[in-house]
């Protein structure tokens, strides 16, 4: 069922204009359409490896409906065929903000990658080693770009923009068949690519050229005889090769001498130059292994640090405190002594569970327990407090209203405080009294103990006034 | 004969994982059917 691009309203087949806001359902229909139809050459084409292509089609099946959910999905895979995470990712991403409906295959993909780690971590080095031997190559640092890329295609032997660039290094070296064979390699991923047949087309040119040459050499032969004039004569003799001179010759030692000649000659521009290539690319080997090595465990390294403070955190937890079963063991004592109306002794049990084990029921009885203890304690406090405050026991009263007070301020309206002042009055603690009436002002001012206190306050501000002024 | 240095030039970075939040927020996901939706909230403001 169709429903209205502007209101949402539910749209029949033959509906031209929406029933309720009169929107053009005809042209929003050719646009879905023509969405489904880019999509679908996108995914014959996918399938046929025509990857470019396939990106094409897809672009335009999302330019015509960004909510094709499928075009979404299919353009993330086929990024990720092509060694481009980040973009997969992206389009991923967005489809499931679009779609959060659990049939969405992106929801799949992205699982996938979060439930593994390592496999993302892979796949952003890889990207950073791309971009590294791209980098090389813009700084003329070749050598290390190719080593870096054969690298890569190593671990991303799928990463057709690695073999594009490998290939167009090998060809700005003159190494057509190597190039090629790169080449060939991004082609069976993406088959029918404009770069890679640009490429392949150059290559292709040059080895065709160098075998022409090859051809032409061979074609100019000496002739066999040769002929020369000797005064009125003119002599022909069989024309002989540098090489049949030599052997004809007479002279051994010229030969012998000739041969060490050219034995330095080949040292010198032969062998040492290799001997000296061999120790760069061992050096920019060396090189690139280092700044790979520095790299991924610069990475492994941070995360592992994060690992370790987040396992620490979550070791400060368990630390000191029961395990699981000893917390629901004590829960269940707790609630037992509860039931028998012994709060002292489930006030114990309490102590000593880690209600971070605790689910979410545990957490409750937890809860309705540990208030039912807590309020006994502030009732066995105050009744001790007005006993001590009555006896005159004045510590003993501060003791006891202290710890109700602790818990709650505003126990018995108040008088917890109230008594509490009073009790240090009666010690002879007049500034903590004074806190206190304070309290009992703020709080509690139109009452009966709000205007005792601020009675008190003004007296003893009035005795202080008269102390000073002696 | 390629052009090595204009050859390179078509190569761009790929976009590395720390950057994939501002991949995702910069696209762009204007599509026909937000054009169509603003050109026909215009014609209707237009007509009331």
């Amino acid at each position: 069922m169709l429903e209205c691009f502007m209101c949402g309203t539910p749209a029949d087949h033959s509906d031209t204009l929406c029933r309720y806001c009169g929107a053009n359902l005809d042209t929003y229909r050719m646009i879905l359409d023509a969405s489904d139809r880019a999509y679908n050459a996108g995914l014959a084409k996918a399938k046929c490896r025509d990857l470019s292509g396939a990106i094409a089609d897809l672009f335009k099946a999302l330019r015509f409906n960004k909510r094709n959910t499928k075009a979404r999905n299919l353009l993330g895979l086929v990024y990720m065929e092509i060694g481009e995470t980040v973009l997969a990712l992206r389009e991923w991403v967005i489809s499931k903000n679009f779609d959060d409906t659990p049939d969405n295959l992106a929801q799949g993909y992205l699982a996938q990658i979060q439930n593994d780690s390592r496999l993302l971590e892979r796949m952003d080095l890889d990207t950073r080693k791309f971009n590294a031997a791209l980098d090389y190559s813009k700084q003329g640092n070749l050598d290390l770009a190719r080593i870096q890329l054969k690298r890569l295609i190593q671990t991303a032997p799928k990463m057709v923009r690695a073999h594009q660039l490998l290939a167009l290094i090998y060809i700005h070296d003159g190494k057509y068949l190597e190039a090629r064979k790169e080449l060939h390699a991004a082609a069976r991923v993406d088959i029918y690519n404009s770069q890679t047949a640009a490429y392949l087309a150059e290559v292709r040119q040059q080895l065709d050229g160098q075998k022409g040459e090859k051809k032409r050499k061979i074609r100019k032969r000496e002739p066999l005889v040769m002929d020369f004039t000797d005064g009125h004569d003119t002599v022909r003799m069989p024309r002989q090769t540098f090489i049949e001179a030599l052997d004809n010759s007479k002279s051994g030692i010229l030969n012998i001498l000739l041969g060490a000649a050219l034995g330095v000659l080949i040292c010198m521009f032969l062998v040492v130059p290799q001997v000296r290539q061999t120790a760069n690319g061992d050096a920019a080997q060396a090189l690139v292994n280092a700044n790979n090595k520095a790299a991924s465990s610069e990475s492994d390294v941070a995360s592992l640090k994060a690992t370790v403070k987040k396992l620490k955190k979550r070791l400060s937890n368990y630390e000191g405190k029961a395990d699981i079963k000893q917390s629901y063991e004590m829960l269940a004592a707790a609630a037992d002594l509860y039931a028998a109306e012994d709060l002292d002794g489930a006030a114990g049990k309490l102590k000593g569970i880690n209600t971070d084990l605790l689910e979410k029921n545990g957490k409750s009885l937890y809860k309705k327990i540990g208030k039912a203890v807590e309020q006994k304690r502030m009732e066995d406090s105050y009744a001790e407090g007005e006993r001590n405050l009555s006896g005159r026991a004045y510590q003993g009263a501060i003791d006891a209203f202290t710890e109700v007070v602790k818990l709650d301020e505003n126990y018995e309206d108040g008088m917890a405080l109230y008594h509490l002042a009073e009790a240090y009055v009666g010690y002879g603690n007049k500034e903590k009294a004074k806190e206190c009436y304070e309290k009992v002002v703020q709080k509690w001012p139109w009452t009966e103990k709000g205007r005792n206190a601020r009675k008190w306050l003004a007296d003893y501000a009035q005795d202080l006034a008269q102390r000073e002024g002696n | 004969m390629l052009d090595f240095e204009e050859e390179l030039k078509k190569f761009s970075p790929s976009i590395e994982v720390k950057e994939a939040e501002d991949a995702i927020q910069s696209k762009d996901l204007t599509d026909f059917i937000d054009i169509l939706k603003q050109m026909t909230a215009d014609q209707q403001r237009r007509i009331h």
